[in-house]
């Protein structure tokens, strides 16, 4: 018997145990069951005690497992665009929640001045921010490309400032929302078929906007997937990643490739900022958070890896909602800075990633 | 078909070469030695763009390709195989080959090419699915010339390619290289292996400190009382 | 055209309040500046950038109407970014370098108990226009015991204790009885937690039962909070908050159809904004909010509002009257001074009876140990598509409906 063949599921096991563990330490009222006047069993006493938690909490239960995965998927797409700038580039662009900012306010002008739906948007945000991407990769980045490293990491911290205080200038800070005219009720979808929204599912909702913003988020990775995969310039990208002299020998023009890939990260928050503003107002430093998340995806899934930062993405999204209701009353982002460190002590090429 | 005349390059603040100039007749197989840390691999790197040039001339095929960026004189036909083989290491054999035909006008040719390859390299036909970075060095290198070879070079250079490899294997790449030459491909070779390689030259160039400090046909270098004791250990 | 107008003109307005103000006192006029400091970028420059709007609109109408004779007020702005440590230097900064004689500021309870500090030490007085901790009013005091600190909004404690009696009081005028109440408030800043200290001491106080409470983070939603606020089946939810959540969190009350129809924001940013009716239109309906305002029944405060918005081209939020009420206050002050002299006005501040006010309460500003013992708070709420004055009865614009936009 070969024990590494059963360590999988034991470890997997111990952690499913382990949490259930944590869950009712934190959240059940055993104690009670633990006083003199208490009847009963211990053992049976608890069990009553969690049952009537889930009773009450089940819902809450459900509902962070399904808005964990959701606002994940949108995560994942934002960590995409990241993880590729820096597998080709080998920079750490920190504007890249800047620029979705860019995109959010885009969205949202596209919106409010032209009247024209989020959704439909994404046709007009992806394209810009994908020409912005080439813009600052040109202005900002390529000028730099020789320079350290820890330069090039303040220079986008610099733009991150300026576009930042620019939108605040443009737009001041107050937060910009949008609001749907439909999906809450009957909803028609594409004139195929009647949903009602928010869909429920035993009682924990699923919201029109933020469904889309999951299914989205969805296609754009799995889109960028072939392209990466399938496509001579997916080929090209990939083997500039991966050997940069090595491509540039078989006559891949790197540098034109670190720009279309630039471009490309670039355009992967632009569809996230529209599949993000019918839910998330607009404000000069909104990207900041999925910055700070995809950050930590790109780490979790490893570096330039595609399935690695959506994975990483639905993990950061679970953790981040289900921390507050396994941990009542810390941080959220306790959870997944642990899961941050764990990943950087026990797998530091990241979950999906090669070994060094 | 090529000629660099006073080529001036390094990193940084650091020179390396100081004015190299040589000369590559078509057909010919040139081979440039020297000691470690001559500036061999530099001048190669100069010579496809991966470096730049900081003075001096780069002609090749009659154009001035000395500020050209290396897609363009990869398009030009001026191929190398880099020391340290710069493959892939994630993508398959087949797919590292396939990218040796990146270039649009090469693509039409690349089945034949491929079969080409897979006849001087039966290993690599066998391991085409292989990860690349699994390969064992001697094909690992099979692989890179294997890869030169696809992108249907008029002039290749060769830096090391026997460095590391068992003796046996040292005589077949020395073989394959012949063989392209044969088949009318210009080449030029970088060597540790200096007998071997002064004997299958037409002609060689000797490096030092980043100049060349002697020329002359394979077997006049091969008699040379100063290239004898310096580099053939004799 | 227009749009482009308003940007232009609030770009050249940004710059000016970024830069050094022109002076433009006459020879014959003593000129006393007046220091602000308000968070004017980060994530709080939507609020701040309005206060700094409505002190500049004020200090412009008194220099024009001469209420301070023989004195020319100047208004040098500052930006605390929105953090402690950098409002604290800048109000060092306006006191050694730009010769301020009052400092009127901050929005933010962290930024303000610094600069009370500061102020306390340098012996210049602050006029709090926003800032809820109730603790900062005593930090404004120097080794002597000397009060430097003015505050003329009801602080935490009051806003807290006030909403839990409004809750309970409007519940049974309405014929009902208010048994158990959710909380939902930012758990990241002061403001969130010390309202929400207020606001539990006070249900102890009344025997009005908690039943649950969150403390959330900044996101980008709120489901599960709001998930877990419903599953206590509570009769009235509160939240404490900022603009933004508080925007989402009322679009995931209505996504979960939360089944709750009296929700009230306590001292909370987003539930008695016109913004609020504009952003999230039908949804906004039935919205609560116990917060300090000013007096809609008051005609002069209608005008200053009207001011404000033909001048700047948007709405004037409370924090801004509140602004704007407080340069009124320091030029009162600097009035019966008679000059900048920074002792003369604290002495001035501590008699300060100050009636003319657009403040919703009644009798005068006056200061006791530096809070403002008439000021309280209202109950206010979105009632077909405006932000009406629901409670106590006496300023009340309309009754106070119990119900949900989703219909719950
Ligand atoms: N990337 C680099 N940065 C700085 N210096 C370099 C770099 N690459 C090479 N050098 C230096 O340039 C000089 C020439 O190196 P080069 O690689 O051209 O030598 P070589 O003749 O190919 O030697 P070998 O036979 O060992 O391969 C050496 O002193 C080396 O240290
Ligand atoms: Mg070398």
């Amino acid at each position: 018997m070969e024990w590494k063949q059963y360590r999988g599921s034991l470890i997997g096991g111990l952690v499913v145990i382990s949490l259930f563990a944590i869950l009712i330490y934190n959240n059940v009222d055993w104690r009670a069951c633990l006083e003199p006047e208490a009847e009963g069993f211990v053992l049976s006493c608890v069990a009553e005690n969690t049952s009537a938690w889930y009773a009450r909490y089940g819902v809450v239960m459900r509902q962070a497992t399904v808005s964990g995965l959701l606002i994940g998927g949108v995560y994942g797409l934002v960590a995409l665009g990241l993880t590729m700038i820096f597998g080709v580039l080998e920079i750490i662009n920190f504007a890249h929640g800047a620029l979705m900012t860019v995109g959010l306010y885009i969205t949202f002008i596209l919106f409010d001045t032209f009247g024209i739906d989020p959704y439909l948007g994404l046709f007009i945000t992806v394209p810009l921010l994908f020409f912005i991407g080439l813009i600052v990769y040109r202005v900002v980045i390529h000028p730099a490309r020789d320079a350290p490293h820890h330069n090039q990491l303040l220079l986008t911290l610099g733009l991150t400032l300026l576009i930042e205080n620019l939108l605040l200038m443009v737009f001041t800070a107050t937060p910009r929302a949008i609001r749907l005219d439909y999906g809450r009720g009957e909803t028609n979808i594409l004139g195929l078929f009647v949903m009602q929204f928010p869909i429920r599912i035993w009682r924990a909702v699923i919201t029109f906007d933020k469904l889309l913003a999951f299914l989205g988020a969805l296609v754009v990775t799995a889109i960028l997937y072939t392209i990466i995969q399938k496509t001579d310039l997916g080929k090209a990208i990939r083997a500039t990643a991966q050997e940069r002299d090595g491509a540039a020998l078989v006559g891949i023009n790197t540098d034109w490739i670190n720009m279309i890939t630039f471009g490309i990260g670039t355009a992967c928050v632009g569809a996230a900022a529209a599949l993000v503003l019918p839910f998330r107002p607009a404000d000069p430093t909104a990207g900041n958070l999925f910055n700070i998340t995809a950050f930590i995806i790109v780490v979790l899934g490893g570096m330039g890896n595609a399935i690695g930062a959506l994975l990483g993405g639905l993990i950061i999204g679970l953790t981040q909602e289900l921390t507050g209701i396994f941990f009542p009353g810390s941080p959220d982002l306790i959870g997944v800075f642990v899961i941050f460190i764990l990943v950087l002590l026990f797998r530091p090429q990241g979950l999906l990633g090669q070994a060094a | 078909m090529l000629t660099i005349e006073n080529l001036e390059a390094g990193y940084g603040d650091v020179k390396v070469l100081f004015g190299v100039s040589l000369e590559i007749q078509a057909g010919e197989i040139v081979a440039l030695i020297g000691a470690n840390g001559a500036g061999k691999t530099t001048t190669i790197k100069t010579l496809s763009g991966l470096l730049r040039a900081r003075s001096g001339r780069i002609i090749y095929d009659g154009q001035d390709i000395t500020h050209w960026q290396s897609h363009k004189i990869v398009a030009a036909g001026l191929i190398q195989v880099a020391e340290g083989r710069k493959l892939f290491p994630r993508l398959s054999v087949l797919e590292n080959l396939e990218l040796g035909s990146f270039l649009r006008k090469l693509r039409a040719n690349r089945a034949k090419n491929l079969k080409h390859v897979y006849s001087l390299f039966p290993r690599l036909a066998e391991r085409k699915n292989q990860i690349a970075g699994t390969l064992s060095g001697g094909e690992q290198q099979m692989l890179a010339i294997g890869r030169a070879l696809m992108s249907e070079p008029k002039l290749l250079m060769l830096d090391e390619p026997s460095l590391g490899l068992a003796p046996m294997l040292v005589q077949d790449i020395f073989n394959v290289v012949q063989g392209i030459n044969d088949d009318g491909t210009t080449i030029l070779i970088v060597e540790q292996n200096a007998v071997q390689t002064l004997r299958m030259a037409q002609r060689g160039y000797v490096m030092e400190h980043g100049k060349i400090t002697l020329s002359g046909t394979g077997d006049e270098l091969l008699h040379d009382d100063r290239i004898r004791t310096a580099y053939l250990g004799l | 055209m227009s749009k482009i107008l308003r940007i232009v003109g609030l770009m050249a307005l940004l710059m000016m309040s970024f830069g050094v103000m022109v002076t433009t006192a006459q020879d014959d006029m003593m000129v006393v500046r007046i220091g602000g400091i308000h968070p004017l970028t980060g994530f709080l420059a939507n609020d701040g950038l309005g206060m700094d709007q409505a002190i500049q609109m004020a200090v412009d109408e008194i220099n024009e109407m001469g209420l301070v004779p023989g004195i020319t007020l100047e208004y040098v702005s500052a930006d605390s970014t929105g953090a402690a440590d950098v409002g604290q230097q800048e109000a060092e900064r306006l006191i050694t370098e730009e010769g301020i004689s009052v400092i009127i500021g901050t929005f933010q309870s962290a930024v303000t108990g610094n600069v009370a500090t500061v102020a306390a030490r340098e012996g210049v007085p602050l006029i709090i226009d926003v800032a809820a901790a109730s603790d900062i009013t005593e930090r404004g005091r120097d080794a002597d015991g000397n009060q430097w600190t003015f505050r003329i909004q009801p602080n935490a404690d009051v806003m807290g204790t006030f909403a839990a009696q409004y809750a309970v009081a409007m519940t049974s005028a309405g014929g009902g009885e208010l048994g158990s109440v959710a909380y939902l408030h930012e758990g990241v800043t002061d403001y969130g937690r010390s309202v929400y200290g207020a606001f539990e001491a006070e249900a102890a106080n009344i025997g009005l039962d908690i039943v649950e409470t969150v403390g959330y983070e900044f996101g980008a939603d709120y489901t599960t909070d709001v998930t877990i606020v419903g599953a206590s089946a509570p009769d009235a939810v509160m939240v404490t908050g900022y603009y933004g959540d508080g925007l989402t969190i009322a679009q995931n009350m209505e996504a979960i159809a939360l089944d709750v129809p009296f929700v009230m924001g306590v001292a909370q940013g987003t539930y008695d904004q016109d913004q609020f009716v504009a952003d999230a239109g039908s949804l906004a309906e039935c919205f609560f909010n116990s917060n300090y305002r000013w007096d809609n029944l008051n005609p002069h405060a209608l005008a200053v509002r009207a001011r404000y918005a033909e001048r700047f081209g948007e709405g004037m939020t409370s924090a801004d009257v509140l602004a704007w009420q407080a340069t009124y206050i320091a030029a009162d002050a600097i009035r019966r001074a008679g000059s900048g002299d920074t002792a003369a006005i604290q002495a001035a501040l501590l008699e300060t009876d100050y009636e003319y006010h657009i403040m919703p309460y009644d009798g005068s500003i006056t200061f006791v140990d530096g809070e403002t013992p008439n000021a309280i708070p209202v109950v206010m709420q979105v009632q077909d598509g405006a932000v009406k004055q629901v409670w106590p009865p006496e300023i009340a614009e309309s009754e106070p409906r119990f119900c949900t936009s989703w219909g719950g």
